[in-house]
């Protein structure tokens, strides 16, 4: 959906002028789901409204509603993704409601938002891309956000004072915390599943200049994922390169920049870029 | 030397250099290498169209703005994090 029709110009126009556009994930909908009570009310209502009056009805679905919140028309994700019968829905439900031509109701903004966090907490935005469309899904870039508390970052850290030539082994606890997102777009999302075989990274000091130290990062792994939820026994293996900036006296870490080098899974090259926002 | 082989000898260049990139030990990666990879992989504005449609913030939102101004809502049940891509 999200590369097809929600990147078709008409069909943005067409949702923008005369609808109220809502997505919903299922997994926030669901019995210990982090949507509140009465938001998950709604949904199942919807579900069961759509389901009495003999629409087509599903997990992973477009459901139209009408201004006063009754389902008055459906398609499944498989026909909803064809722009063309998408555009017919949306044009067909204007026509049908009469509905009167307009500005945006809520204001785009980006959806890929950083969490909120600490104050004291480092911000890392990621983005995993297939580089050849083999082994993983290559329609456009995914993303992840990366939350670190202050004793979790502080670990990335040297203990002492550090000069020109200095190296460490980052804690393995933080290197997995980052480097269990060094996947390809994938249907499989949940990190937990993921099994290291190796997995590493060398901060090597290769300039200290006024407060500040530059580590130059370089690390591996190899790590089992799965493209689907069961287990496939594919692997990623990964080379990482990139550059930390950090003040050893107030341990403070201004810039933070992590790059597969090579990166493989399923037969297919894809890499990943690591970047601090925060 | 003719418009041919000066077209072959500069295409041979090329995929020398390209070779040359390729084989490059990864310890003559410096920070510039490495913004511009971010930079290369990170999405561009094409890739996320989906933040040009204004989308509420929820089902509820969703359905008191549509009572509000007369509008039909359209909703998008799925799997997964459509905002970031993973789904």
């Amino acid at each position: 959906m999200r590369a097809g029709p929600l990147s078709n110009t008409r069909v943005i126009s067409l949702l923008n002028r005369f609808f109220v556009p809502v997505y919903a994930a299922n997994e926030d909908y669901r019995e210990g789901g982090a949507q509140p009570a009465e938001e998950k009310a709604e949904y199942n209502r919807i579900f069961k409204e759509a389901h009495a009056a003999k629409l087509s009805v599903g997990t992973v679905h477009v459901y139209i509603l009408s201004p006063v919140g009754h389902p008055i028309d459906s398609l499944h994700v498989a026909t909803a993704a064809k722009t063309d019968r998408l555009i017919d829905l949306l044009e067909r439900t204007v026509e049908k409601l009469h509905v009167g031509e307009g500005k945006p109701v809520v204001s785009p903004v980006t959806q890929s938002a950083p969490p909120k966090s600490a104050a004291d907490s480092l911000v890392l935005h990621l983005t995993s891309r297939s580089l050849d469309g083999r082994g993983a899904w290559s329609d456009f870039p995914v993303e992840d956000w990366i939350v670190l508390g202050r004793d979790e970052w502080e670990k990335l850290l040297p203990r002492s004072q550090v000069e020109e030539g200095d190296s460490w082994d980052v804690d393995k606890t933080i290197s997995a915390r980052l480097l269990t997102h060094f996947y390809p777009p994938t249907e499989n999302n949940d990190v937990t599943k993921n099994r290291f075989e190796r997995q590493a990274l060398k901060a090597t000091i290769v300039s200290v200049h006024e407060g500040v130290a530059r580590a130059r990062i370089e690390g591996e792994l190899k790590m089992q994922h799965s493209f689907h939820h069961n287990e496939d026994g594919k692997t990623v293996e990964a080379t990482v390169l990139g550059f930390m900036d950090f003040e050893p006296a107030s341990r403070n870490i201004p810039s933070l920049l992590l790059v597969t080098d090579q990166a493989g899974y399923g037969g297919g090259r894809f890499g990943v870029a690591v970047r601090l926002l925060k | 030397m003719n418009r041919r082989s000066k077209t072959a000898l500069t295409l041979a260049a090329c995929i020398a250099a390209l070779e040359a990139g390729t084989a490059e030990p990864p310890g003559a990666r410096d920070l510039a290498w490495v913004e511009n990879r971010v930079h290369e992989l990170e999405p561009a504005a094409r890739e996320r169209r989906i933040d040009e449609i204004g989308w509420a913030s929820d089902i509820r939102q969703a359905e008191r703005l549509a009572a509000e101004n007369k509008r039909p809502v359209f909703l998008f049940t799925h799997d997964g994090h459509i905002n970031t891509g993973r789904c």
